[in-house]
């Protein structure tokens, strides 16, 4: 029984959403991590998402295929260098007394931060509007 | 799915409205001084009508019930019931799940408990229109 319907996608479109709040919370934590476990500054990671099935055509018993969301493809790496800025004191220097930052910009996390959360929103708003058409046809017979 | 419930629920009211209606017919006595051999019915063996004048003896038995010993309309409304109970079991679990910490997403648990919420509202306003068609149908006078 299905009777708010686009629940399944859109709980899954919630969930890449969160995940992908999760990468920019990684951002910005690393914003100034200037060596990792492989010996290099932080990567900037960016996540990019799918469709789990794109609805085409009818199926077996003649109804309408839909899809059913949205799922995370793959999580990669920005490869662009971050600054390299003089700092002797630094204990990542090198010979010449530069470090190379991270590629992280936190403007550019902030920016990717306000658009999932108005993506989750979004998808929240999809969650009351299909409550509120089975309500309004449960009010109906009032 | 709902609308095909529902257009099957209508029919089956229909049926068992036109199955009253012949109720009604076949109580309608014969005039009397016709005798019974005017009147339009095939009256039952004398001794078994229970010494009751043999004119109100229905002789037709409008087929409401069915032979094989299904109850569509029973079924329907016990699959509703246990669709709705269904629902209800899910949303106890992700409500749990989210409670216990096994689960990060509360999404899930708050559409779970949305939409076994709606299930029931569903399911009380189908109960609650046919105990009024039962009331509607008492108040009928005789």
């Amino acid at each position: 029984m299905n009777i708010m319907p686009g629940l399944k996608t859109t709980a899954s479109a919630l969930n890449a959403e969160k995940l992908r709040m999760d990468v920019i919370g990684q951002n910005i934590a690393n914003a100034h991590t200037t060596k990792g476990p492989d010996g290099k500054p932080y990567a900037r990671q960016v996540v990019s998402f799918e469709a789990q099935l794109i609805g085409l055509g009818r199926d077996a018993s003649g109804q309408m295929k839909t899809g059913v969301g949205v799922q995370v493809k793959d999580i990669q790496s920005d490869d662009t260098k971050g600054q390299l800025i003089y700092n002797p004191g630094h204990p990542d220097a090198d010979e010449k007394g530069m470090v190379r930052l991270p590629n992280v910009n936190v403007t550019h996390e902030m920016v990717d931060m306000i658009a999932a959360s108005r993506a989750y929103e979004a998808n929240l708003q999809v969650v009351r509007t299909s409550k509120q058409m089975a309500q309004q046809a449960i009010r109906m017979g009032k | 799915m709902i609308d095909s419930v529902s257009s099957n629920a209508i029919q089956q009211m229909y049926g068992k409205a036109n199955a009253a209606a012949n109720i009604g017919k076949s109580f309608i006595p014969s005039e009397p001084g016709q005798g019974n051999a005017a009147a339009p019915f095939s009256l039952p063996e004398p001794g078994k009508t229970g010494g009751l004048p043999k004119s109100f003896v229905p002789t037709e038995i409008p087929n409401v019930s069915r032979t094989d010993g299904s109850d569509p309309f029973g079924n329907m409304i016990g699959n509703l019931v246990k669709e709705v109970d269904a629902k209800g079991k899910v949303a106890k679990n992700e409500a749990n799940k989210a409670l216990l910490g096994e689960t990060d997403n509360i999404h899930q648990s708050m559409i779970a408990m949305q939409e076994s919420g709606l299930a029931f509202t569903l399911l009380v306003e189908v109960r609650n229109k046919l105990v009024q068609s039962f009331q509607e149908l008492m108040k009928m006078p005789v």
